[in-house]
This record gives structure tokens, C-alpha cells and sequence, in this order.
């Protein structure tokens, strides 16, 4: 794939300029060195020290034969760039990019003759280019290509001086060499390196390994492994996309979304979701089942119920996307979806007539209508509408809204509306007194575009109640103004509801975050916010931002990552919306081929490079699916892999990644704590250490227990193979790979290196217990082993020192950098 | 129980080349002897939402004519400490607070923070710059000062990016802390899960997989960062055994002297712990409830009462740990408030900000430097001699002013971190005492 950015073009190191350093290249450094052949410091200043010399050609040698050398090579000023690379790094990038919050088509400035669109459109970079190129070439009434440089630097400027351009600055100059190629295009630059050149890719069934670890949280089947080795990339999205279902799928979306809505803050006592619907008066029926429960068993079973329909209202909003993407219906019904999901211990709070109220279980998840809350014909838009949604986001009498209408644009949309207007033209414009939310262009900017979505949500009330009084939901303090007419529904000093400058139909008054949902559902950008949103959950951060910053030595590296990261995240949302993505047979805005999509795009897949150097770095900076596990990921992965959780033997229910150590870890609790760690540190680094040296011992008790063709870890090897016959060492070694795959993912040969390394790990324990003649009995000697033996036929003598040695090497294998990380 | 040690952690870091590579906190860490941390103790205190400094260190009275600027001034005037140049309102706990510290504080006031968005605000405040990835400024303490160390950066939310300079660690709940401290002991009792001798092996034979791990000459850089930062945790772990002295059984009561749940006592208390154990260089402390866009005056007296309460709790524990004279804290918030109440007795986002400096015994501190006019705006300052100068020589103050005067007092300019995160700002001599 070729992108938009010559960054990648020229390789530290390569004199050549084949795409490979070698030592050929070394010998070509070094004949320019001693003056014998010309190549430029971009490519041969391999130390940066602005000339090239012998130490040049020393550290070229080094990095063709494969030494971990940094390349820093001084950038070349006078790279070629086509117009529409100039275009994309100097016009749009640093300047444009803050011209179309005003000149848009819905902008304070839509009624100029300067008209732009942002990044999420279709084709920007062509529209805005000719939009440039257009307004340049006006001379009748006005000169076009006078007013594109002198507006900014604040001349008959509404919106001002603009990034501090003069006719002295960069900008002003880099505007001036735009003018001048509208007149003399430069549309080649000769052949263009591509993005990826040089990065090794996971197979296929590496790519499946990671896959089913993320969305099953297990390894995958032999039948899955097959069916990707011997097929092709069709193959492999099909099987990908069939580890889409379960629990660990579930918890998966469910705690991706929760990163962002953060509504399991009411799973918490202190802050339950009976608080957020208000008691008995909103909803009457809020507690009826669970005075049922307890009339008829008792107070225990009373708290237990009282757990459950906690949990299935607080969950609420992250179930209805769970059920969105089970059963394959568009991911746009995350917005529209005209029903809530229930299951039985909420079913009778909503008062729905889903047929399940006679049920007790958890997971039997159905579509209702809200039809318990105290005023009829509740409307539903998907998470929009959620009463958990809205009280996580609440509002006030002065924010009106605003703080929801900002994430309906971020998590929605992608869009950070905070990051419209960044940096203020002139402060003091704030203290203007006229309604500036509505007048003043230092406040337009922003409020143009969220206080129409902040109208949207005029039905709910700061702490989500629909219609809080009766007729409305405006706070008293407004209605005591002379600004309230009895009947509105909005404030009248500000916006009307709209999107994208279309004013909602007043007949869709009394539903208006259905409008809400139903337009920003066919807005193109929605696909792209999709894209970015589950990228995040997927990868555990945020997408690379756009570099902003050009002065920095790695700003052009970092943003030839970003285009990288841009056109697959454009294709990706293409493919989205049109129903080809993944699979391409279950219709269109499909979540489960949305993810299909993320896993096998390059940005997931890349694995490792065979360039690197500081512009290298840069470029690559973000990509790879390298992810430190959460302690839920971690809990799942574990389990899936070593048949049963970390956690106390009396309460295996209660995983420690999930209680005790989960904030340790890096977790979120949804209140105080809601940015996950995404880096280890010193104490973090203890808690999978403990994991392994409290659960080697009960994993390797409980399989060497089964017979051999029941195992999960040991499958290759008996407790009588020892390193001192060639058998055993043989049986030993095959084992040793197993573990390697299973626990690690690696595929090695019994004569790896890695292989080679965990036998002497298992020899050397091994000999440590035979030549100190150290206690063999499991249960507690040489530590204690964290196993109720009395649970089950377990071995408890370990005659031949071979069960310990194992345990070594398994929790070798559970601290290891492939296990914590995928 | 052993881990990887500096000598070998040196040596696994010149094999992979990490020593010229990475921008991590390696090189310096093992080129010298680390001892607990004797250094300076960085806390900065983040006010988040956005503080009002005209009811706390920039007091602003009513003007005849004007519309209000602060409700407390309709009955009251403005309080000035003798001998000094700090004032402040009569408002919340000031009065205790200013009292007290007064000697031991610069306050800054006029810093155009340029912005009124959250996000930017928060790090223009804490980073000293608009763009994003600088670090904040704890950040660049923990690298300065804490190679070496298994907690040097502790946070409690806010402003966090580390531009890759060190790692971040939240620390709230000790009760689970021994046991991840020893993590071959059985909870509860002294029993070992492994003999000592195998455990020492298969943490050799772990290091030998990681130094392997991190030779591969193919790695992308978020593999080559990932296992640089897992080296790192290893080879520092065992220094949080330093910690089993300092915990306590539980963390002091979160209700502070006003009644009022607040998280700073604890976040305080495990940031001094952490320091005094020799372990952390920098702690961020964080407190909410600033964006006061409506019941502004109830809302933020609250407020205002938990941040000063914390800060002084902070400081009296400090004095009864001993570390009090090598504590530096830095006081801030998002940006300031308008200087005019809303429809809903609130008020809104306002670029113009304060911050305070805190250190004993200094020469610097007693003293107010910035300024604002009477309706909170900021006004340019002489860079020597901090009058107010509207002139061309005037220099407006800015957060990166404030961030250059923290790196000076901490030790940090001239590093190779405040080098490579060089603040955009003219100079102004805010530190001079004789100005």
C-alpha cells in the first residue's frame, strides 16, 4: 500500500538505494567518506554529525549485519514531495486543519467563498486542494491568491490572525510555494518506498493465536488451527469471526465499552443503579421482585436478588451492544435501536413484556420498552436514551447538556470537539457579555457544533430523567426567567436541536434523541468513529493522533505513521458501512467483521521490521498488535490456558486479577479509576510473578493427575522422563515445545535455542533435587503447593523430582513477556 | 529471593543496544550505585475542573459600575499578609492556609493559559505546553532522578504523559501491597511456595529470556519499549521491600478536619510513604469538584476547603516523617474562572490562571510575582525586574514560565530530559528574591 508521504522514502544507511543496507552499502559509505562517491547526509550521515565519514561507514556495516544501530540520518530539507504531499504535510496538516473549524459547510464561515471539509469526508484532501486552487485563480471583484495569504495574518479576518502567520512565517512561505505550484505542478517524485516495505507480518495462524487469546480467551481448537493452515485469508476471517461468541466475547465488547461509558461505576454499592432511576416514584415497580424473592426465601436470597437486578440495570448499556453484535444487527442500533435489553431480574423494574419474567437467569438477555417508568411512551435510542448512560454523564442548570453532546461526538463520531479550538485567539473575548455561545466567534467554533446535539437531549433532565417535569426538563431557575414560554421544551437563548447544520423537525419534538441517533447513524463519519473506537478497544490505546507539532525532529516519522494508520482505518470504515467487511455476509455496519477487519490489517499483523533507525522508529512507532493484557484479559487468558483460574481455593469464583490485585494491575474501577495502565512498572510486575509461583504447583498437580491423553500441559511426557536418558530428555524436550506453544505461542523445533533453554532450566532444578535429596512430597515439600489435595485423586509424591522441575518451568512460562503481552 | 541485578541489567542493556536507543530512564541508572532516594520529593496538586483565583491567591474586589466579579467582597475586602507580597481572599480556609504558609510559597498569578478546553488546559498546566506528548513535569523528575527506582512516578489521575521518560504507578490500597512485595510468601503466614535456590534459578533463566528477547535485531519499537519496560520492573522490583517498613495497617481516615470525604489524606499519605521508603521521586495528588458552572461560590468553597486541607495534611505529615525540607510542591489547576457569575450563579472557563510554589527555607518564596488587572486579566510583567510592564519589554507569564521555575528549584534544567523537552517561553526572573 502506498500512502500519501514520501517519509519512509529513503533509507538510513542504504547508499544504494535499494531498500536493503548491506555491506555493500557500507563500502559506499565509506568510498564517500574518503571523497571516491557522492550520497546525501538524508541517507549516509548514518550518526547524524552532518558529514559523512569512516564512523558512517562503520555503523553501515553494523546495521547490514543486523546490529541493533540507530540511524540518524539528518533529514532531507529538499525531499521531493508531489503537490499533494506538499498539500497534506504544509498546507492541510498545520494550517488548514484549523481554517475548516470556521470554513465548513456548517460553520460560522459557510457563507464564504472559502469552504472546506474536515478529514472525516470522503476525498478531503482533493476537495480542499481544489478549493485552494480554485479561490487562487479568482481575480474577478477580488484576488483570490492575495486575500489566502493575507486573511490569515488577520486582515479584514473575522476569525482574526490566524497560527501567528506574517509574511515572515513558515506558514506564509509554504503558502506561497502552494500558489506557486497551482502554476507549476510537481506530480512525480519517481518511485515511492511503501509504508509497509521492510515489515515481517504473523502468519495466518499467528494471527489466530492472538485472535482467539482476545475474543475467546483460549487457544485455538486443532480443527480452527487447520482450517487456517490449509486455507486462505477468507479462511481465516471465517474462523476469526467464529470465536465471536460466548462469554469471553461478551465480557470482551462489554469491557471495551466500558473503557468508555464507564457505566460499571454502578455495579458498586455505593453508587448503585437503583440511585440512578430514582426510587419507587419514578419507577414503581423498582424493587417488586426483589420484595418477592425475599418474602418467599428470605433476606439472603433478598440480597442476592437485590445483586442481580443491580447488575442487569447498571449493565445495561453494555449489554445492548453485546446483543447488538450477537445476533448480528447493524451497530448503528447502538444509536437507534428502538428497545432496551433486559433480562429477568430487570424485565419487571422496566415493566417490559418480554416473556421472561418467570426466569432467574443472568443471560437471558431480551429487546424491551421501557414501560415501568412513571410517564408513558419512553423513547428509545440506544445507548442515547439508557437512564445509565445519561447519569454517567449528567448534566447541569449552566452545561446544559454540552458535556453529553461532547461524547456523542467522540465515542460516535471520532471526533474530539474540545480539540476544535485548542488554543483561544484572543481571551479576553470570553468576558463578552451577548450571549456569546451564540455570537462570539471564539465561542462559536465550538458551541456551533455541540450545543444543536446538547438541544437533542432537551427531553431528559441533568440526572437522565425522562421529561423530570411532566412537560419538560428544563431546571426552575431558567423557567422563573423571562426567556421561558410555558410549552418549550429548550432553552430559547440557545441552538435549536440539530446535527451537522440540519435543524430537527418539530414534530420530532417528543423524541428527539431518536432523530439524534438516526442522523448521526447515516453521518459518514459515524463508520469512522466505529472504526476508531473499537480500534482502541481491541489494541488498548487510543489511535495515533495527528502530529501537530512540526517541530519535532520525529513530526514527519510520526505523521507517515499516521497516514499509514489513516488509510486503513478509511478502508476499514468503507467496507463497514457498505457490508464487505470481514466475512462480508452479515449486511452492513457488522461489528463482529468490523473486528474481523482490525485483526488482520496491517496495523494488528505487523510483527517485526527489518529497517529501523530514528525516522523508522517514528514511522512504526504505533503499530503491531503489542499489548499488555488486562488483569481481565489476563484472568481469561489464564483460565483458558491452564484449565482454571488464579484465585483462592475456597472461593474460585472470585479471580484475584478480578478482585484483589486488579487495580494493582492496571484496572479501572469505573469511578476514581477509569485510565487502565497500559505499561508495566515495578509493582505490576509482581502480581503475574505471584500468579505463577502460587499456581505452578496446583497446574502440575492436577495434570500430571490425569492420564496423558487428557492433559492440557503435559501431554508429551510422564513424571518418570528424566534428563538422564535419551528418551526422557527426548519426551522432556517435546513437552517443552508444547508449553512453548501452548502457554507462549510460539512455534519451535525441539532443537531451538528457546527449547534448549527451558530443558536446562528443567535439568538443572532437577539435579538441584536429586543431589540435595530434597522432600518429595507435593503437598509441602519444597514450598507449599496451593491445592486442597482432598479434592481429588491427586498425586502426591513426586518420586522421580520431575513434578517440581516442571513447576519451575511453568511458571517460568506464566512470567514470560508472551504471556502478560500479546 | 534474588531478581536481575543493576550490573546485570547493565549488561543486558549494552547487549540489545538499549543504552543508545531507547529514550528510557537506562542509561544513568547503571552507571552508579542506587541507594534509597535522598533527593527532592516533587508532589504536584492538581485543582481539576478549573479553580477560581479571585476567590483564593489573586483576590478580586467588586468595581462600582462593573458587573460582580466575587460575591465574598460585597462584605469584605481583600487580605494582605504583612511583610509579603502574597494576598488573598477572605474566602473557604484561606485564612488558615495563607497564614500558615505563607513563608513557604510563591504564588504566581496572570498566567494566560491560552485556553478554555479541559484537555489543553490540563496540559498546558502540568506540561508547561499546548501540543501534546511533552511530559509532565514529574515525569521528567522520575527520570531525572529516579533511574533505578520501582515507583519514582506515582499518580492519582490528571495530567500523566510520560513522553516515554518513566513509568507511572497508582497506589492506593496497601493491603495487598506485602503480599506482592514477597510474592513467593503464603498470605497470611511465613510459609514459601518455592524453595529459595529454584526460585533464583528460574529468575535467572527468566532474565536469560528476556535479554534473548530483546537482542532480536526486528523488533518494532512498541515490542522494543514493552520489553524494556518489563527489564526495568524487574531489575527494581526488589527495592520495594523498602516499603514493608513505612506501610501502616490501613490508610489514615479520608475524612478531613471540615468532615468532608477527602481523597488528598491519603493520596498525601501514600506519596510520602512511597518517598520516604526511598522509592518515588514525583507524585501527582488530584482533587475535583472545581467546575463550578453553577452554585459556584458554595461549590467551590468546598472545594477550595479539601485542597488546602490536603495540602496542609501533606505538609504536617511531611514535617512528622522528617521530609519536609526536601518536599517541593506545585499547586495548579486547569485554567481560571470568568471573572463574572452566569445565569445559574456559576461560572464558566477563563484562560487566566494562578499556581503556587511550595518549598522551606527559601529565598524565593514570601513573595506574589504575575498580575492581573481588576477584571482578571492578565498583565505583561518586566522579565527583571516583575513589575507590570505594558510595554514592549512586557512578557505575558505563561504555564511554561511556571514549569521552567519548577525545573530550576528541582535540580531538573540542564538535564538530558529538560533538554530534550525544551520550554517555548522568554525568560522572566520569577525565582530572583530581590525582585
Amino acid at each position: 500500500m502506498a500512502v500519501a508521504t514520501p517519509a519512509s522514502a529513503q533509507v538510513c544507511g542504504d547508499w544504494n538505494d535499494d531498500g536493503n543496507v548491506t555491506a555493500q552499502d557500507a563500502l559506499g559509505v565509506l568510498q564517500v567518506a574518503i571523497g571516491i562517491a557522492s550520497c546525501g547526509l538524508a541517507t549516509c550521515d548514518i550518526d547524524g554529525s552532518g558529514s559523512v565519514t569512516s564512523t558512517d561507514a562503520l555503523k553501515t556495516l553494523g546495521l547490514a549485519i543486523g546490529q541493533d544501530i540507530e540511524g540518524d540520518c539528518t533529514p532531507d530539507t529538499d525531499i521531493c514531495l508531489t503537490d499533494m504531499e506538499f498539500f497534506f504535510e504544509k498546507i492541510w496538516t498545520p494550517i488548514q486543519t484549523d481554517c475548516v473549524v470556521c470554513h465548513n459547510p456548517t460553520g460560522i464561515a459557510a457563507q464564504t467563498d472559502h469552504v472546506l471539509i474536515d478529514d472525516a469526508q470522503m476525498g478531503y484532501l482533493e476537495y480542499n486542494f481544489n478549493a485552494w486552487r480554485d479561490y487562487a485563480s479568482i481575480t474577478d471583484g477580488k484576488i483570490g491568491a492575495e486575500l489566502l495569504l493575507s486573511k490569515p495574518q488577520g486582515l479584514a479576518h473575522g476569525g482574526g490572525q490566524r497560527l501567528g502567520i506574517t509574511t515572515g512565517s513558515a506558514h506564509h512561505a509554504n503558502m506561497i510555494e502552494l500558489l506557486d505550484r497551482f502554476e507549476n505542478p510537481v506530480s512525480e517524485c519517481g518511485e515511492q518506498a511503501e509504508f509497509w516495505s521492510g515489515v515481517t507480518f504473523l502468519t495466518n495462524n499467528q494471527v489466530l493465536d492472538k485472535a482467539a487469546i482476545v475474543f475467546a480467551g483460549r487457544r485455538p481448537t486443532v480443527a480452527e488451527q487447520n482450517r487456517v493452515a490449509d486455507g486462505d485469508v477468507e479462511d481465516l476471517k471465517t474462523t476469526i469471526r467464529d470465536l465471536m461468541t460466548g462469554n469471553a466475547f461478551s465480557d470482551f465488547l462489554m469491557e471495551s465499552a466500558n473503557d468508555h461509558f464507564l457505566t460499571d461505576k454502578f455495579l458498586i454499592r455505593q453508587s448503585n443503579a437503583f440511585g440512578v432511576l430514582k426510587g419507587v416514584y419514578q419507577y414503581p415497580d423498582l424493587y417488586r421482585r426483589i420484595d418477592l424473592v425475599e418474602a418467599i426465601y428470605g433476606d439472603e436470597m433478598g440480597s442476592d436478588a437485590w445483586t442481580m437486578t443491580n447488575r442487569a440495570l447498571a449493565r445495561e448499556p453494555l449489554e445492548l451492544i453485546s446483543y447488538i453484535a450477537r445476533f448480528d444487527r447493524p451497530y448503528t442500533e447502538i444509536v437507534t435501536a428502538n428497545y432496551m435489553v433486559v433480562n429477568p431480574w430487570s424485565a419487571p423494574v422496566y415493566k417490559t413484556k418480554a416473556d421472561i419474567q418467570s426466569d432467574w437467569s443472568e443471560e437471558n438477555w431480551h429487546a424491551g420498552q421501557n414501560e415501568g417508568y412513571r410517564l408513558n411512551g419512553y423513547p428509545h435510542a440506544g445507548v442515547l436514551t439508557s437512564p445509565m448512560f445519561l447519569n454517567r454523564f449528567p448534566s447541569t442548570a449552566t452545561n446544559r447538556n454540552r458535556a453529553r453532546a461532547r461524547w456523542v461526538y467522540k465515542f460516535f463520531l471520532g471526533i474530539d470537539v474540545e480539540a476544535l479550538s485548542p488554543r483561544l485567539v484572543d481571551p479576553t473575548e470570553l468576558e463578552d457579555a451577548d450571549n456569546p455561545t451564540m455570537n462570539n466567534a471564539n465561542c462559536t467554533v465550538c458551541h456551533s457544533v455541540i450545543d444543536p446535539v446538547a438541544a437533542t437531549f432537551q427531553n431528559f433532565g441533568d440526572d437522565g430523567l425522562y421529561l423530570e417535569h411532566d412537560e419538560d426538563s428544563l431546571p426552575s431557575s431558567y423557567k422563573r426567567t423571562d426567556l421561558y414560554d410555558h410549552g418549550d421544551r429548550w432553552y430559547s437563548d440557545m441552538r435549536v436541536p440539530g446535527f451537522g447544520g440540519v435543524t430537527m423537525p418539530e414534530a420530532e419534538t417528543d423524541a428527539s434523541l431518536s432523530w439524534l441517533g438516526q442522523t448521526i447513524a447515516q453521518d459518514p463519519r459515524f463508520a469512522r468513529g466505529a472504526v476508531e473506537f473499537w480500534y482502541e478497544a481491541l489494541f488498548g490505546r487510543a489511535p495515533a493522533g495527528r502530529p501537530s507539532d512540526p517541530a519535532r525532529a520525529d513530526y514527519r516519522g510520526r505523521l507517515a505513521g499516521w497516514v499509514a494508520q489513516d488509510a486503513q482505518f478509511t478502508e476499514i470504515a468503507d467496507k463497514f458501512r457498505d457490508g464487505t467487511a470481514g466475512t462480508g455476509r452479515r449486511g452492513v455496519y457488522n461489528l463482529k467483521d468490523l473486528l474481523v477487519e482490525l485483526v488482520i490489517s496491517p496495523l494488528f499483523t505487523a510483527k517485526g521490521t527489518l529497517v529501523s533507525g530514528t525516522q523508522r522508529n517514528a514511522e512504526l512507532a504505533n503499530m503491531g498488535f503489542v499489548k499488555l493484557l488486562t488483569p481481565e484479559q489476563l484472568n481469561r487468558k489464564f483460565e483458558g490456558i491452564a484449565g482454571r483460574p488464579w484465585a483462592r481455593r475456597w472461593s474460585l469464583d472470585e479471580p484475584d486479577l478480578l478482585g484483589r490485585y486488579r487495580l494493582f494491575y492496571g484496572g479501572i474501577d469505573s469511578s476514581g479509576i477509569i485510565e487502565r495502565a497500559d505499561e508495566l512498572n515495578a509493582l505490576m510486575s509482581t502480581v503475574p510473578q505471584r500468579m505463577a509461583f502460587e499456581m505452578a504447583c496446583p497446574l502440575a498437580v492436577v495434570d500430571f493427575s490425569e492420564t496423558a491423553n487428557n492433559r492440557n500441559l503435559f501431554p508429551a511426557v510422564e513424571p518418570t522422563d528424566t534428563p538422564d536418558t535419551a528418551a526422557g530428555e527426548q519426551a522432556i524436550r517435546e513437552n517443552v515445545v508444547w508449553l512453548h506453544y501452548w502457554f507462549l505461542g510460539e512455534y519451535l523445533a525441539t532443537d531451538d535455542p528457546e527449547v534448549d533453554r527451558a530443558y536446562a532450566l528443567f535439568t538443572e532444578v532437577w539435579t538441584m533435587r536429586v543431589a540435595g535429596d530434597k522432600h518429595t512430597n507435593l503437598r509441602w515439600g519444597g514450598g507449599r503447593c496451593e491445592l486442597d489435595f482432598n479434592e481429588g485423586d491427586y498425586i502426591e509424591v513426586d518420586e522421580n523430582h520431575t513434578i517440581r522441575s516442571w513447576i519451575a518451568v511453568l511458571a517460568y512460562m506464566i512470567t514470560d513477556y508472551r504471556f502478560i503481552y500479546e | 529471593m534474588s531478581t536481575l541485578d543493576r550490573r546485570d541489567f547493565l549488561k543486558l542493556m549494552g547487549v540489545v543496544g538499549l543504552t543508545a536507543v531507547t529514550p528510557w530512564p537506562v542509561r544513568k541508572a547503571f552507571a552508579q550505585q542506587v541507594d534509597p532516594y535522598t533527593g527532592p520529593i516533587f508532589v504536584t496538586v492538581a485543582a481539576s475542573g478549573g479553580w477560581d483565583p479571585t476567590v483564593f491567591c489573586d483576590p478580586k474586589e467588586n468595581v462600582p459600575g462593573e458587573r460582580e466579579i466575587t460575591q465574598w467582597s460585597r462584605n469584605d475586602v481583600t487580605r494582605t499578609i504583612t511583610g509579603s507580597g502574597i494576598t488573598y481572599a477572605p474566602f473557604a480556609n484561606n485564612e488558615q492556609f495563607f497564614e500558615r504558609f505563607h513563608t513557604d510559597m510563591l504564588v504566581i498569578n496572570g498566567i494566560d493559559g491560552e485556553t478554555n478546553s479541559h484537555d489543553t488546559g490540563t496540559r498546558h498546566t502540568w506540561s508547561g505546553q499546548i501540543p501534546e506528548g511533552y511530559p509532565s513535569f514529574s515525569a521528567l523528575a522520575a527520570a531525572v532522578y529516579g533511574d533505578g527506582m520501582p515507583l519514582p512516578y506515582l499518580t492519582n489521575g490528571g495530567y500523566r504523559e510520560t513522553a516515554g521518560l518513566a513509568t507511572y504507578a497508582e497506589v492506593s490500597n496497601v493491603r495487598d501491597i506485602q503480599d506482592l512485595i514477597n510474592v513467593n510468601r503464603v498470605p497470611g503466614n511465613d510459609d514459601l511456595y518455592h524453595d529459595e535456590d529454584e526460585v533464583a534459578v528460574v529468575e535467572r533463566y527468566m532474565n536469560d529470556r528476556l535479554t534473548a528477547q530483546q537482542a532480536r535485531a526486528d523488533l518494532l519499537p512498541r515490542h522494543r519499549r514493552s520489553l524494556a519496560n518489563l527489564a526495568y520492573a524487574r531489575a527494581n522490583r526488589d527495592q520495594l521491600n523498602a516499603l514493608t517498613v513505612g506501610l501502616p495497617d490501613q490508610l489514615v481516615n479520608p475524612i478531613d478536619q471540615d468532615g468532608n470525604r477527602n481523597d488528598l489524606l491519603q493520596q498525601a499519605q501514600m506519596a510520602l510513604i512511597c518517598a520516604g521508603s526511598g522509592l518515588t521521586v514525583a507524585t501527582d495528588l488530584e482533587t475535583g469538584g472545581f467546575d463550578t458552572h453553577s452554585n459556584h461560590d458554595n461549590n467551590h468553597r468546598t472545594a477550595l476547603q479539601r485542597l488546602t486541607n490536603g495540602i496542609t495534611y501533606l505538609w504536617d505529615l511531611a514535617d512528622e516523617m522528617g521530609l519536609a525540607d526536601r518536599l517541593i510542591v506545585l499547586v495548579g489547576s486547569d485554567f481560571g474562572r470568568t471573572p463574572r457569575y452566569n445565569d445559574g450563579n456559576g461560572k464558566d472557563h477563563w484562560p487566566i490562571n494562578s499556581a503556587i510554589l511550595m518549598k522551606k527555607n527559601e529565598a524565593w518564596t514570601n513573595r506574589a510575582v504575575g498580575a492581573s488587572d481588576e477584571g482578571h486579566n492578565a498583565l505583561s510583567i518586566n522579565p527583571a525586574t516583575l513589575a507590570v510592564d505594558g510595554g514592549s519589554s512586557g512578557e505575558t507569564v505563561r504555564p511554561a514560565h511556571v514549569q521552567k521555575a519548577l525545573r530550576q528549584i528541582g535540580g531538573v534544567s540542564g538535564s538530558q530530559p529538560d533538554s530534550d523537552f525544551q520550554l517555548d517561553a522568554p525568560f522572566i526572573d520569577i525565582l530572583n528574591p530581590s525582585v
